[in-house]
């Protein structure tokens, strides 16, 4: 089959590799008719992601049908179609049956190394390094998915595949970011990052009932996107944030702050900078640039909540700040099982359609040129969904 | 009898008082490797001893194991596998078997290993499934049988116990282990 495989850093190229096979009772497998580009996936693009090999195939964003199924599997049979959360989960120990799908205790093969790096694991994930299993992902013909007994949801008659592929990842990621944010009638939340999950941030906190919601972006269409979602949309190279936001909320600052940038901030400030020199020279894996500004502008006794992902360690970190003002955090990857059926309810009711966040439609040979697109934002690029 | 000591000493720690004497004779003969290792298991004391109670289950868990014939009652006869299909065998027995509780064995006299363990369960707090204590002892004897120890449980001897137990508690939890 054909799949997408990262041959090191910066470099993407779609291989011939082997079908997949039924490996435990619990598989199914999946051929995939829409798989997506997620911006998690321009990490392990940019070689940020450790323990990743030569020739792993790349995605956690995909949907497709089912074509075989092992022996232990009841829920799914021959012929159905089926989005994927990106996160494999057992469906049987503490943490899943709390609904803390990402932190399933049995899905990791390497969980050692997870271990040794963090003091524990989470699930294992689709394609995205050996440290979180070593699975093979989704951008590729046929995907291997493991309990799949557990993890799929079935999809509707009438839906298109571009309006449901989103629950497999960023729907639900920036859906749970925003009900971190534990919001309260009147609130006024900031998100910094409009790429697709900063998106579904703005969007879902407004379906979570927040009175306003201002996102921050360089990117015309990517504010202008969000603007059409009903963000006030704000330019971080046109206007100082902090002050901007101060007087947007008399002083107080916003409620809640939702970071979904994550590990790779660019900003340009004096702390930017330094970040780059320091993850450049491997002084630090993560740049916190818009993280600390979100520590600095959230209000008093408020919420960071952090959808963005953070692999390592940062320098710099305001924890002053954070004290300070009494914060709140909530961080982690997102337990999407949980946010499938209510949201897929959402998609239904017509609240929202997720397809929206889509600007690139690509054959999945043309893999390559959608990484490099969405790494440069180039061609306005917000959101590249391939079809095998 | 001092085998029996031995056991005794990383059987439990409420063993400890008993056993000084018997550490530090042992040290004087040879230095045992120790290891220990614990995991708490959503499942009962009662179906986690049963699984472990059935020696012949244990290969599917533990990667360096490649079979245990069960003999007898006690007796069973164990076979360890490392690279390049190195393998190495020895005899061991039950010493301690107290139902949904605790497990004890040793190899017998003579074995071309010389090793001891003991796997505890106990309910966990809160009735949040059961606590799960593995230690191992074993003591490497020098030159090539020494050797094919070192190769079989490679740099890292504890990783095995470790992924021993994450892959004891998806068999029990899951129902499968997990594969990539």
């Amino acid at each position: 089959m054909r799949a997408v495989c990262w041959k090191g850093k910066g470099r993407v190229e779609v291989s011939t590799v082997p079908d997949p096979a039924i490996l435990n009772p619990n598989d199914s497998i999946v051929r995939v008719s829409l798989t997506a580009i997620c911006g998690s996936d321009l990490h392990i693009y940019g070689g940020y992601i450790p323990t990743m090999k030569e020739g792993d195939v790349l995605g956690h964003e995909f949907m497709g049908e089912v074509v075989e199924t092992g022996s232990a599997v009841r829920n799914l049979k021959k012929g159905d179609r089926v989005v994927v959360p990106f996160a494999i989960a057992c469906g049987q120990c503490y943490f899943c049956r709390r609904g803390e799908t990402s932190l399933c205790d049995n899905t990791n093969p390497n969980a050692w190394m997870a271990d040794a790096l963090y003091g524990e694991s989470g699930a294992g994930l689709f394609g995205y390094s050996h440290l979180y299993g070593g699975y093979r992902g989704g951008q590729a013909e046929y995907v291997r998915v493991p309990f799949s007994d557990f993890g799929p949801i079935k999809v509707p008659e009438g839906l298109s595949d571009e309006q449901v592929l989103f629950l497999s990842d960023i729907f639900p990621t920036g859906y749970m970011a925003a009900e971190n944010c534990n919001i309260q009638r009147g609130d006024t939340v900031a998100v910094w990052g409009c790429g697709p999950v900063g998106l579904f941030a703005v969007k879902s906190a407004y379906l979570l009932g927040a009175e306003r919601v201002i996102a921050i972006d360089r990117f015309r269409e990517r504010l202008d996107a969000a603007a059409i979602w009903n963000a006030d949309v704000l330019n971080y190279q046109d206007v100082d944030v902090l002050e901007w936001l101060k007087d947007a909320t008399g002083g107080r600052g916003p409620d809640s702050c939702i970071d979904a940038v994550g590990m790779e901030a660019h900003g340009r400030s004096l702390s930017a900078v330094y970040d780059r020199t320091k993850q450049a020279m491997m002084l630090q894996t993560d740049r916190p640039t818009a993280l600390r500004q979100v520590i600095q502008a959230c209000r008093k006794g408020g919420v960071v909540s952090i959808p963005g992902v953070y692999g390592g360690v940062v320098d710099k970190f305001p924890l002053g700040a954070a004290f300070a003002k009494g914060l709140t955090f909530r961080m982690g990857q997102t337990h999407v099982h949980k946010y499938l059926k209510p949201l897929l309810d959402r998609i239904q009711k017509g609240e929202i359609d997720p397809s929206f966040v889509i600007s690139h439609r690509l054959h999945l040979d043309k893999a390559s040129h959608g990484y490099e697109i969405f790494r440069a934002k180039e061609d306005k690029c917000i959101k590249v969904v391939m079809k095998p | 009898m001092k085998r029996k000591k031995t056991l005794a000493i990383i059987a439990g720690t409420a063993a400890i008082g008993v056993a000084g004497a018997a550490y530090a004779k042992k040290r004087q003969r040879y230095s045992g490797i120790k290891m220990k290792k614990s995991i708490v298991i959503d499942r009962s004391p009662a179906e986690l001893y049963t699984f472990w109670r059935n020696l012949e289950n244990v290969p599917q868990i533990v990667d360096i194991i490649e079979s245990i014939q069960v003999r007898d009652e006690k007796r069973s006869h164990w076979t360890a596998i490392g690279p390049a299909g190195l393998r190495m065998t020895w005899d061991t027995e039950i010493t301690t078997d107290r139902e949904n509780e605790m497990i004890g064995w040793r190899s017998v006299d003579g074995s071309m290993l010389e090793t001891a363990g003991y796997i505890r369960f106990e309910p966990a707090l809160g009735g949040r499934g059961t606590v799960v204590r593995v230690a191992l002892e074993y003591s490497p004897p020098a030159g090539r049988v020494g050797g094919t120890i070192a190769s079989i449980l490679g740099k890292n001897p504890g990783s095995h116990l470790d992924q021993a137990l994450r892959r004891f508690r998806q068999k029990m939890e899951a129902g499968e282990i997990a594969r990539a």
